[in-house]
């Protein structure tokens, strides 16, 4: 059975495919057994991440590339995620059609995740899927997220490359990009670029770049209409350029962008455990906040200091 | 089977009416009821939904029908089984006409659900159906 | 015998006094007041007197009918003088079946016709190039010259006003210039609408009208605009359509708001592109949903001519007094009909109607009652068409212009849906116009929430619907009216006959025309509607021409926000 499962992933069978997602989403027991299962099978795709604010037409950008890799015989999957949606997570509405059609289309594959369903946080359940993914052999993975909120920002640290889109008309668009995420960019693109203020925009990126933690990389600034397929092209090139250029040996940014990922995938790990696990003490501690014997900032230290004494003891 | 996460759904609409005021407020509810929504743009062609429906793992397909779209129902039934989709539930929402519902449930349509039908009826049924559904649902290891 | 002499009989009391001892004795006699709301989230008071509105400003808001500011009509007679024209939609199976309609609607008293083609049309298809399960089933199959030829089979095309209901690129229009061409007509004798020229809304209400690309479909409608007014004077090239969005969910207001905004979009963009704005304002129709919410939606229509004129006249600088009349056509709205108990809908749609007719409709389309169960019976249209005989010839409705104006009630609540809708076209103007703020989902998330909204007071009881959330039967009585299908055997027979209309014609005539319809659509200077024209006298098809701008400009793709 788990060398059928093998064959028909790597076949990219679509039914086999869609429900080892929803398993490796899910996380627990099942999950571990899936992913050891595929463990011979991975090998390492790029992953692409694409961040911009809604109506900055990353969607129609990223159907647009799907187009140009399935016109250079690339296969290439799709993960949407939009956990800030009130359509629950799983629903990326309208955007999941942007994309329709390569839905019939044996090459591409695409999924819509929640941040909901998984356990252990919305990054380590992406990087499970990521898993299925690699072992589905894709030559390419493209993650799509709205680029609000913390979790969002983990997730785009598993990309890597990482590009930011942005239109012209919204100069708060860069703004409310969550600051960390411009950090990282690799690629910034300027869509809609047929639009007034354009030029203003691209202006923007181009002095954003130089953000005192990104001199010691260099960040391309591209312009594209995504909705006429223009500088599509141009963009899968500038993507293969940084694909080629992860495989150097690694700067000091990737190490300090590693360790701010390890640390908050604890982080986030622990969070979980501490909510969902009986804790004597972090319950104590909550009764004296709402009897207003502390405030949070002082229980936290109380708390810290418990855990040392714990581990000094043991 | 994967029975502690949230029931999966396919909001769509098939054929060549694009009216998706009921769609979107069924999506919603369905959300709001702790359901995960995978919502599309009207016109979908059969190929299309089924695509979805396995790229997706949903466990049910809602088709909203306000002209005569629901024809393609049947055809909608027979991919699902050709594909090895047949666990999945599909219900039908809108304008059906009686005569077209009988001919809707005979082709494996699970409900349809008719203007005037409350959020509530319909969230509840497609809760149970999705369980239903996950039951058959093949396993993969 | 007792004596009633009115003069004698004065108030026990002033006024003041009477008021206060009203107000105590509706306190203790009603109960538990529930504050009332309109659907447009305006506060309703139990009685409004004249403090509400006491005729103080009558020149600046009332005035009279034909006269700034257009409150109480557009015309000095009104239904006085021309009652509404009566246009029903219709459309089914093929272009023979249609014709057939025609007649009998003329018969019966109809005096203008609304085409409805198939949803394959509205799509943008020929009937070849979708399942054939849907052809017909709810319009008619039309695609060519020769199927408009035989819509209009012994119709006399100059008398008849048609309203096509035919979005951007206008193909129902350029093949109804080719038939009046094959016939003799002069095209200044083409009369009617463009009935869904308003790709805005299309896009809005995500409408199965919605077949170009926002840019594209900008294009060609100014285009379309330039070209009637130059060929086809009689034509109306544009319909706003606030029906649509309302259909989608807006409240009265919101549509309103969201027409408004739309036409002062369209009114930019020709004058962008050079048009004369006295030539082209008076060319713009409106067209509106009418909810059973009777007072609000007399007060809808009532604000909107006001607010209208005064767009045109003081924001435009229009001189042409024909340019400030607010003419729109009106449907009753199919989403407060109900499924259960289905014969009271022909109760709701008499409501909507008399609202659509107080509030100084031009043209009304009545909806049938059984369109909740299925696309309407002969049956149930006609029913449709003698609710409006009914109202027009025996209830007296039209014996007086705007019979509602002057009332405490109706002027404030008109006043407060002017100073609504206002503040949601300023809320558009500051987002950038109508095109900007439905580009970036602005419209769409606004009407999604009132959407939701009202669906919700349904499910709460706080909004009645009869036989369904109140009054309901025992048992619902099973609902059957008599299926209409399109007889499968003439549908074969019509994709016979556009297989064999393909292969006939002069191949390479229409292989230029599409390609100069590409052309145009590529070059700034050319009028892409002219090539539309030109595309259906070369015999071109609906489908080809639909399909060749589509690869110039791009598929409509739409726009789902949460």
């Amino acid at each position: 059975m788990n060398s059928d499962l093998l064959v028909s992933l790597r076949a990219k069978d679509r039914s086999v495919l869609g429900r080892a997602v929803t398993v490796a989403e899910n996380g627990g027991e099942k999950a571990e057994r899936l992913l050891e299962i595929i463990k011979p099978l991975s090998k390492s795709a790029p992953i692409i991440g694409f961040t911009g604010t809604p109506g900055s037409g990353k969607s129609t950008l990223i159907d647009a590339l799907v187009t140009v890799y399935r016109k250079r015989n690339l296969t290439v999957a799709v993960l949407a995620i939009d956990p800030s949606s009130p359509f629950s997570g799983g629903a990326v509405l309208g955007d999941r059609c942007r994309m329709n059609r390569h839905q019939t289309d044996g090459g591409v594959y695409i999924r819509s995740l929640s941040a909901r369903g998984s356990v252990g946080g919305l990054s380590i359940g992406v990087s499970r899927v990521i898993s299925v993914l690699q072992a589905s052999d894709f030559d390419l993975i493209l993650l799509e997220t709205v680029g609000a909120g913390q979790s969002e920002v983990d997730v785009f640290e598993l990309a890597d490359v990482c590009v930011v889109v942005c239109t012209p008309n919204s100069g708060d668009d860069i703004q409310a990009i969550k600051s960390g995420i411009l950090e990282i960019a690799d690629i910034l693109v300027a869509n809609k670029s047929d639009l007034a203020d354009a030029d203003n925009t691209i202006k923007q990126l181009v002095l954003a770049q130089n953000l005192p933690s990104n001199k010691s990389r260099h960040v391309s600034v591209i312009s594209t209409i995504a909705t006429q397929g223009e500088g599509i092209e141009n963009l899968a090139d500038q993507i293969s350029l940084q694909v080629e250029g992860i495989k150097e040996p690694r700067g000091k940014d990737t190490d300090m962008q590693t360790r701010r990922h390890l640390v908050r995938a604890i982080a986030r790990q622990m969070e979980q455990n501490l909510l969902n696990e009986d804790n004597p003490k972090i319950d104590q501690l909550c009764a004296s906040i709402i009897n207003g014997e502390m405030n949070t900032n002082e229980a936290v230290s109380i708390w810290i200091n418990h855990q040392t004494t714990r581990k000094t003891k043991s | 089977m994967h029975t502690d996460s949230p029931p999966r759904v396919l909001v769509t609409k098939i054929g060549l009416d694009g009216h998706d005021r009921g769609s979107r407020v069924v999506a919603t509810a369905l959300r709001d009821a702790g359901m995960e929504v995978i919502y599309t743009p009207p016109w979908q062609d059969i190929a299309a939904v089924v695509g979805l429906a396995q790229d997706e793992d949903v466990d049910v397909i809602g088709i909203s029908s306000l002209a005569t779209d629901h024809l393609l129902v049947p055809k909608l039934m027979q991919a699902l089984k050709d594909t090895g989709l047949g666990h999945i539930r599909v219900v039908v929402g809108g304008i059906v006409p009686d005569q077209d519902e009988q001919d809707l449930l005979s082709a494996g349509v699970s409900h349809v659900f008719h203007p005037g039908c409350s959020l509530q009826k319909i969230t509840e049924e497609v809760m149970r159906l999705a369980h239903a559904a996950r039951e058959q649902a093949p396993s993969i290891i | 015998m007792a004596t009633h002499n009115l003069k004698k009989s004065t108030p026990s009391e002033t006024g003041s006094n009477a008021k206060q001892r009203w107000q105590e004795e509706y306190r203790q006699q009603i109960g538990k007041d529930k504050q009332a709301f309109n659907r447009s989230g305006i506060p309703i008071k139990p009685l409004y007197d004249a403090e509400d509105w006491d005729g103080s400003g009558h020149n600046y808001t009332l005035g009279y009918p034909g006269q700034i500011p257009m409150t109480r009509g557009i015309y000095p007679t009104m239904h006085r003088g021309r009652t509404w024209s009566q246009r029903q939609l219709i459309g089914f199976g093929v272009p023979e079946d249609y014709n057939k309609r025609v007649h009998e609607l003329i018969k019966s008293g109809v005096t203008a016709i609304s085409l409805i083609p198939c949803n394959s049309v509205y799509r943008g298809y020929d009937a070849d190039c979708v399942p054939s399960e849907l052809l017909g089933t709810c319009g008619v199959v039309l695609n060519t010259v020769d199927d408009m030829e035989t819509c209009f089979d012994q119709v006399d095309i100059a008398q008849l006003s048609t309203a096509q209901n035919d979005p951007s690129p206008f193909t129902l229009l350029a093949l109804l210039l080719a038939i009046a061409k094959r016939r003799g007509v002069p095209w200044t004798q083409v009369s009617g609408t463009s009935n869904q020229s308003d790709y805005i809304s299309h896009y809005v209400a995500n409408h199965m009208f919605f077949r170009l690309a926002l840019p594209g479909a900008r294009r060609v409608l100014v285009d379309h605009i330039a070209f009637t007014l130059d060929h086809v004077p009689s034509w109306n090239p544009l319909s706003v359509v606030g029906q649509h969005m309302q259909q989608a969910g807006a409240t009265p207001a919101e549509a309103m708001a969201f027409t408004l905004s739309t036409a002062i979009q369209y009114a930019r963009d020709c004058i962008e592109r050079g048009l004369d704005q006295e030539r082209f304002f008076p060319r713009f129709t409106f067209f509106f949903d009418i909810s059973i919410s009777m007072f609000e939606e007399i007060a809808k229509f009532r604000a909107g001519r006001r607010i209208w004129a005064s767009i045109v006249r003081e924001k435009f600088g229009v001189e042409n007094p024909k340019a400030w009349r607010f003419k729109f056509h009106a449907q009753t709205s199919g989403v407060d009909l109900t499924r259960q108990q289905p014969l009271n809908n022909i109760t709701r749609v008499t409501a909507q109607a008399i609202a659509g007719i107080l509030g100084g409709l031009q043209s009304l389309h009545t909806d049938a009652y059984d369109e909740v169960l299925s696309v309407p019976t002969e049956d149930a249209a006609r029913i449709a068409v003698n609710t409006q005989n009914i109202l027009r010839e025996e209830a007296h409705l039209t014996d007086v212009i705007d019979p509602l104006g002057g009332s405490y009630y109706i002027e404030a609540l008109t006043d407060q849906m002017e100073e609504k809708i206002r503040t949601l076209i300023d809320k558009i103007e500051s987002a950038g116009g109508m095109y900007q703020a439905v580009q970036d989902g602005l419209v769409q998330t606004m009407i999604g929430e009132s959407a939701l909204r009202f669906q919700q007071q349904i499910e709460s009881g706080e909004q009645t619907l009869v036989g369904v959330n109140a009054y309901q039967n025992e048992v619902d009585e099973k609902t059957t009216p008599i299926l209409e299908r399109p007889d499968p055997a003439h549908m074969a027979a019509y994709l016979e006959s556009l297989e064999r209309y393909k292969r006939n014609r002069d191949q390479d005539r229409v292989r230029k025309a599409l390609d100069n319809l590409a052309r145009a659509a590529n070059s700034k200077d050319e009028n892409v509607y002219a090539n539309v024209v030109d595309a259906a006298l070369a015999e071109a098809t609906h489908g080809e021409i639909v399909a060749c701008l589509r690869d110039e400009f791009g598929d409509g793709d739409p726009l789902i926000v949460p």
